[in-house]
């Protein structure tokens, strides 16, 4: 079916009657029933306000839901298995009346935030804490808007389509092995902590600037002549990065997933010790780097990492046995 | 006020109303209702302790079962179930108002008190009832409201729900919406023809003083009570008469006398068919639209000769063996007499024979008197050669020598007939028709008691005729061979309105605003609790000529009929403009956090620490670096007002209640200063 169509034939809103919902309207039949045959009048009377009740009500709640402008804000990067909030700014344009007890989260899911009172012509922020079990990148479209209001009998949802993504980071807590590339021999000295004064090596050249960048890298010069920031970048001990590799041919099972989760523990046992990491998978390579902002990188490539039997081989960056192979195996031996 | 306080005093609030539409019915006077009205109240103001709350519970599911017990039992053992069954059901609804009232457990007080609403309902009730009706109905929405954000607050855990005016505004107007409703439902919704109605619970409510089933002369003792109570409303469709005062409201008629009471032989006794009355009494014919009877009896009221009784409420008039007329059926009487117009002639009665009535001697019946009610009766009419003139001779003997008292007899002995007639001359109008029945018997002239009521007041704005307990009253009938039944009526009657009147009744103090009342009372009876099929149609009717007639006619060329309507809508449309062009600034409401700080800043500045109209932290800043008392109250007040006033955080009544605690904590750390130096 045609998307236009769909949408067309979509209903604007849902309502679902609640249990109280159900015993009011079944005690309207009921005076209803016993109105007639009776004919006393104020039976009549009751009956009316009964269904004045429930006209007020389809009345009221679909101005709580009508015309409410939402906002949605998705954290950078929600961790699996961690709570995780979703921002949500609602406006209400309306000129005179507020909305009362209003209830928004994405569409199916139980993760719900509950704005109490918008003012006429005002913004409230509010957040949906959820839980997202299962890494990976989730297209999301809908925001349901809810109330029971005025008297909750009934709740009236309304669809907002908004279009957006949240990114799911996989588990970085795994307590993996201190990584050797295969092969490889101990280094002599320490490793060097990123961003040492005196400690980064021979200078490399200019590039521009990225996020979580030192700014005291900043080369001001070149940076007013483009009118783009622009940073002095340094060489690597090349042999101290930890290149991490993942395969992913094969089914996304349970130990694919795990090896994922090791992956993203090296990395993130790598910024502990602050040495530099890349990853390296058949879709995608992270060049090596350091600090926050490059584990956000490598986290945010193994969210899109996707297992298929068809995947083609990974080749390695570096010679395979400087790769750390990521595997379900260095999580049970740690 | 918080949410949780709000919503307590709102749901009881919500059984009051129920209480008092129940009240309406049941009677106002009743210890139950009394009761829980008192109980009630106090759920408004009275808040249970946590504490108490599981005591009170217990207690009352005790009190709930022995209730129960009590009900069941008079199933099988004889009483009235439903009473009981209205007393468990207050109980419930006054245990359930008075415990500490959750959220989540609201829905059974709404579900209580709708109950009693819909058991109301079955007691016909009065104008009270559409009061406590559109109470409930405002009350209702505004708990329902209320209920339903509390709920929804404590499941996502927050603290409290801002609520302002324009709330309770807004709620107002939709409760006016629902009553709305109700009225359109009422008036537009089918109603079947009236052929059966749903059992009609009697009112407990005693006989008043006033018309009863029986004459006695036994009473004694101080004086007898007025009873302002409206008992008939009467609306005439033929013009009202000219002097409506003066209308005897024929009720049940009494043929046996024992000294003390009068009462009636069983059995057919003198029937007279209205076309005797027809042929005999004159043309014409008046019609009488009666409205209700005395409580607790099932006679029908007219003015007499009633030639014809239509009844237009599901009742069923009868005759009874003496031309009386009765009643029965489930509902309250309303009914179209057709009258007589006129009396016969006193010509035309003096020409008429001197026979006897059907039914033989039995209106001729007379107690063991004593020897001087006979003289003085063949004293009074010696010469006199017909029926008519006696009986005037005796009626004018009354009026003439007597006077009307409400003061009763102060001993029994002074309560007989013969103590009246010869010593006291002084009584109520039962005395005076005892009286003038006994002497027209004792010289043979066919005669008997007739109990009814005399006259009413004009209620002018609702255009009939109130008859009150008040105007209960006696009079007698006298048998006219080819006439039937000629009432006389031997009570003076200026001296009986004068003492009506000095006990507040006509003409009393609070007449006027009762009289208001009544009318509304009578509306309310005529258009809600008795609308029926046919008014239904009418009001229907109404409407649709309403439309026939103002419809304009519009053809091309004649935009005369548009004439008429022209100014409406240019005023109509003059109005929205101006709706939508006025101004939208105006002042703009100061929130409370900012009074809050507001006041803060004014506190500081009287007691002496320089406003220098600096942004909120800068003035904190300076405030600490003069070590002012209640600085730290002061900043905590300020960063509230921040997060409040610009980060669009909503704070709520327990973030108002902080600051006002740090705005009096800081006031008081400047009076304490202050009191130092």
């Amino acid at each position: 079916m045609p998307g236009y169509l769909r949408r067309w034939l979509k209903p604007p809103r849902r309502l679902r009657v609640k249990r109280i919902g159900g015993v009011f309207i079944g005690g309207t039949l009921l005076i209803g029933l016993a109105a007639i045959p009776t004919g006393n009048n104020l039976l009549f009377l009751l009956l009316g306000a009964m269904l004045g009740f429930i006209a007020v009500s389809g009345w009221l709640s679909e101005q709580m839901v009508r015309n409410v402008a939402i906002l949605r804000r998705v954290p950078h990067g929600a961790t699996a298995g961690q709570p995780t909030r979703i921002t949500y700014e609602l406006a209400n344009p309306k000129r005179r009346l507020p909305c009362f007890a209003l209830d928004v989260g994405e569409a199916g899911s139980p993760a719900r935030a509950f704005v109490a009172n918008i003012q006429p012509r005002s913004t409230v922020i509010t957040r949906a804490e959820g839980t997202w079990p299962h890494r990976g990148v989730y297209q999301l479209d809908t925001v349901t808007l809810a109330t029971s209001f005025p008297f909750g009998l009934f709740r009236k949802e309304r669809d907002v389509e908004l279009a957006g993504e949240m990114i799911v980071w996989p588990r970085a807590d795994r307590r993996v092995p201190d990584p050797r590339p295969a092969g490889a021999r101990p280094r002599q000295g320490t490793l060097t902590p990123f961003g040492a004064a005196g400690t980064r090596g021979e200078y490399r050249g200019l590039r521009d600037y990225r996020s979580g960048d030192d700014p005291r890298d900043v080369h001001w010069r070149s940076t007013a002549r483009r009118g783009n920031p622009v940073v002095r970048e340094y060489e690597r001990d090349a042999a101290e990065a930890l290149w991490i590799c993942l395969e992913l041919r094969g089914p996304g099972d349970e130990q694919a997933e795990t090896s994922v989760e090791v992956a993203a523990s090296l990395a993130a046992a790598a910024l502990r010790r602050g040495q530099p990491f890349g990853l390296a998978t058949p879709d995608v390579r992270v060049a090596p780097g350091a600090g926050p902002v490059q584990l956000e990188r490598v986290l945010d490539a193994l969210a899109r990492a996707r297992f298929r039997p068809d995947a083609p081989r990974l080749i390695p960056p570096v010679p395979a046995p400087e790769c750390v192979w990521a595997r379900a195996e260095m999580a049970s031996a740690a | 006020m918080r949410l949780a306080l709000l919503h307590r005093r709102l749901t009881a609030g919500t059984a009051l109303a129920a209480l008092l539409a129940f009240a309406a019915g049941a009677g106002f006077g009743s210890p139950t209702v009394v009761i829980s009205a008192a109980a009630l109240g106090l759920a408004l103001v009275w808040r249970t302790s946590p504490e108490a709350g599981p005591r009170l519970e217990t207690a009352a599911q005790v009190l709930v079962w022995l209730l129960f017990a009590w009900m069941a039992a008079a199933l099988f053992f004889g009483g009235d179930a439903l009473e009981r069954a209205m007393v468990l059901l207050l109980f419930l609804l006054v245990s359930e108002a008075l415990r500490p009232l959750q959220a989540h457990n609201d829905m059974r007080l709404y579900g209580l008190s709708f109950a009693l609403l819909i058991a109301s309902t079955a007691y016909r009730p009065g104008l009270a009832f559409g009061i406590g009706f559109v109470a409930y109905v405002v009350l209702a929405t505004l708990a329902l409201m209320v209920g339903h954000l509390r709920r929804q607050a404590e499941a996502f855990r927050i603290a409290d729900v801002p609520i302002g005016r324009p709330f309770f505004t807004a709620t107002a107007a939709l409760s006016g919406v629902t009553v709305l409703m109700s009225a359109v439902v009422f008036i537009a919704f089918p109603r079947l023809p009236r052929n059966w109605s749903g059992p009609r619970l009697q009112s407990s409510e005693a006989v008043m003083v006033g018309f009863g089933e029986g004459v006695s002369l036994e009473e004694f003792g101080t004086r007898i009570a007025p009873n302002p109570q409206v008992v008939l409303r009467v609306e005439f469709p033929d013009g009202v008469p000219a002097n409506p005062g003066a209308l005897h409201w024929r009720g049940r008629s009494y043929d046996r006398f024992d000294g003390v009471r009068w009462s009636r032989t069983p059995g057919p006794m003198s029937v007279v068919p209205p076309r005797i009355y027809r042929e005999r009494w004159g043309s014409g014919a008046m019609r009488q639209q009666i409205f209700g009877s005395p409580p607790g009896v099932s006679v029908l009221f007219g003015l007499h000769p009633i030639l014809d009784i239509r009844p237009r409420s599901a009742i069923r008039p009868l005759v009874d063996g003496t031309g009386d007329f009765r009643f029965f059926g489930p509902d309250a009487p309303v009914y179209t007499v057709v009258s007589g117009a006129a009396l016969p002639s006193a010509e035309a009665l003096r020409a008429a024979p001197d026979e006897p009535p059907p039914g033989g001697r039995a209106y001729l019946q007379l107690p063991p008197l004593d020897r001087r009610v006979a003289l003085l009766a063949d004293s009074l009419t010696r010469g006199l050669t017909n029926r008519y003139d006696r009986v005037r001779a005796i009626e004018s003997f009354f009026k003439r020598e007597f006077r009307y008292t409400l003061d009763l007899p102060a001993t029994r002995a002074q309560t007989s007939l013969e103590y009246f007639l010869f010593t006291r001359r002084a009584g109520h109008c039962e005395y005076f028709s005892s009286g003038m029945a006994v002497l027209l018997r004792s010289i043979g002239i066919p005669t008997r008691n007739v109990n009814g009521f005399l006259g009413g007041t004009w209620n002018a704005g609702g255009r009939y005729l109130a008859v009150t307990q008040n105007e209960a009253h006696s009079w007698v009938e006298v048998w006219f061979p080819e006439f039937g039944w000629v009432p006389f009526d031997p009570t003076p009657a200026g001296s009986r309105e004068e003492s009506i009147a000095s006990e507040g009744g006509v003409g009393g103090a609070f007449w006027p605003g009762r009289f208001f009342f009544d009318g509304m009372q009578h509306r309310w009876n005529k258009w809600v609790v008795d609308y029926n099929l046919e008014k239904q149609i009418g009001v229907f009717q109404q409407v649709g000529d309403l439309f026939r007639r103002n419809q304009p006619t519009l053809r091309p060329g004649n935009l005369g009929a548009l004439r008429g309507i022209l100014p409406w809508i240019a005023l109509g449309a003059a109005l929205v403009l101006l709706l939508r062009l006025r101004p939208r600034g105006g002042r703009r409401k100061v929130s409370a956090e900012a009074r809050i700080y507001l006041a803060l800043r004014r506190a500081y500045a009287r007691a002496g620490y320089a406003d220098k109209n600096e942004t909120p932290l800068a003035w904190i800043e300076a405030l600490r670096g003069t070590r002012a008392p209640g600085a730290p109250a002061a900043e905590r007040l300020v960063r509230s007002y921040l997060r409040a006033r610009f980060a669009g955080e909503s704070i709520g009544e327990s973030g108002h209640d902080q600051m006002k605690h740090d705005l009096a904590e800081v006031r008081q750390a400047l009076q304490t200063r202050r009191r130092a130096a």
